[in-house]
């Protein structure tokens, strides 16, 4: 389902973001720093966290991801995401931050708020973080409970919007529509209206990048999805393009991804495997990874079911979660084309 | 004679021939720097005077125009009251 941009991109960026994306400049690099976390989601796509830790898994130590971050930045990654697993539990995290800005970058950090404080927020300010993309997982106590397995969740999520409101930090909230939020689904939109943050709407669940299976069950079930198209917040979720579909994102041109293994993706939320930084460095995986050249030459027409679909001027497919879903970067999901049609339906 | 650097409060990167900043501090405040502009900005480093970026920029291009340093003048005062040089 479509997730709203969280901003208009400034009209002097436009063109910046189209040359990048036709020379291939990694603007938008996001780098997993941990798979660690205090929350245990039901639907995480890095593994089922109900029954391991996979602690056994070789991460990118400190000096690696310094020196990715180093990388990345020569290869003009003007915005830095770092994200996890959940980003405060790193040690290092400061370090990180710091090296960022010393690379002449904008810092972003995606978290899901639980360890924030005041102190924590004060330093993320003086070090120069400029954005936090915060989920929120329900608009209750027993909510974050069921679905992440955590106590007081919803309210150390609203100390934390507080704790940020004096401050020059600019935060987005990742509204997350999933079985057990659905019902909250309104609350969830006034809690954000009312604290005055910007937010945007998400109910994409994938396929686990391990292959572990169940995370699907967390999904919205297509009456309940039809029931939010037809709802008081239906933009959020019906989908309709101007002008001819198009299929291919900005993956591997102006946007990549790398996970606390070392690969290098062409997008987070891609799991294309593409090289990895524990033998190659990230400018030659950036440049000449086969994986990544494929799939900068793909071609509209490649999309072999997408330009015949009967719904394709209604979906907002996204090559990287249809990927993780089927293995087929090129095709579709049964998600995604009930998404389209319903949005046909209630559109036409 | 006066020298500038970059305001650290701004991230930067070159896209192809022309630098884009985004103000760390709010990242909707973004200025895109046409070539030459990009080349006056990327002499902001606390070593060139403006009659250096001059005599640079007209070695550099043959087709200056006879004003070149006010120009300049005018391009590094627009970019100390965007904030996004300072004077050292």
């Amino acid at each position: 389902m479509n997730m709203k941009d969280r901003k208009n991109i400034p009209q002097v960026f436009e063109d910046s973001m189209r040359e990048a994306y036709d020379n291939f400049i990694p603007v938008y690099t996001t780098i997993e720093i941990t798979l660690g976390c205090n929350f245990r989601c039901k639907h995480c796509y890095n593994f089922d966290r109900t029954v391991s830790n996979k602690s056994d898994l070789p991460l990118m130590s400190t000096e690696l991801i310094l020196k990715t971050i180093n990388d990345v930045a020569k290869q003009g990654a003007l915005f830095i995401t770092l994200t996890g697993g959940e980003v405060l539990l790193h040690n290092d995290l400061e370090k990180f931050i710091k090296e960022i800005i010393n690379n002449n970058s904008v810092c972003r950090l995606k978290t899901n708020a639980f360890a924030l404080n005041k102190k924590i927020i004060s330093n993320f300010e003086n070090w120069g973080v400029s954005t936090i993309d915060i989920t929120m997982y329900g608009a209750s106590n027993e909510t974050y409970k069921k679905f992440c397995d955590v106590n007081d969740g919803f309210t150390q999520l609203e100390k934390a919007i507080n704790y940020f409101k004096n401050t020059k930090i600019k935060i987005f909230l990742n509204i997350f529509i999933h079985k057990y939020s659905y019902d909250e689904f309104e609350q969830m939109i006034s809690f954000a209206k009312y604290h005055d943050v910007e937010f945007y709407v998400a109910t994409e669940i994938t396929e686990r990048y391990d292959g572990s299976k169940g995370a699907k069950d967390y999904e919205l079930t297509l009456s309940e999805r039809e029931t939010l198209m037809k709802g008081n917040y239906k933009d959020y979720f019906l989908s309709k393009c101007s002008g001819t579909p198009q299929f291919q994102c900005a993956c591997a041109r102006n946007v990549c991804g790398i996970n606390s293994q070392g690969d290098v993706m062409p997008c987070i939320g891609a799991p294309v495997k593409s090289g990895n930084l524990f033998n190659d460095s990230f400018e030659n995986i950036w440049n000449n990874s086969k994986e990544l050249n494929e799939i900068r030459n793909i071609k509209r027409s490649d999309f072999k079911s997408c330009v015949t679909c009967d719904v394709n001027e209604y979906c907002s497919r996204s090559s990287g979660g249809i990927y993780s879903n089927t293995g087929d970067y090129y095709g579709c999901d049964t998600t995604t084309y009930e998404n389209a049609k319903l949005s046909k339906k209630l559109m036409s | 004679m006066k020298l500038y650097i970059k305001n650290p409060k701004f991230a930067y990167k070159k896209i192809v021939s022309r630098y884009v900043l985004v103000d760390i501090r709010d990242e909707d405040q973004i200025h895109r720097l046409n070539p030459i502009a990009s080349d006056i900005w990327e002499m902001c480093d606390g070593k060139h005077t403006v009659d250096e970026m001059v005599k640079i920029m007209s070695k550099r291009y043959s087709d200056v125009p006879l004003n070149l340093k006010d120009d300049i003048v005018v391009f590094v005062n627009k970019m100390l009251k965007s904030d996004i040089i300072k004077e050292i």
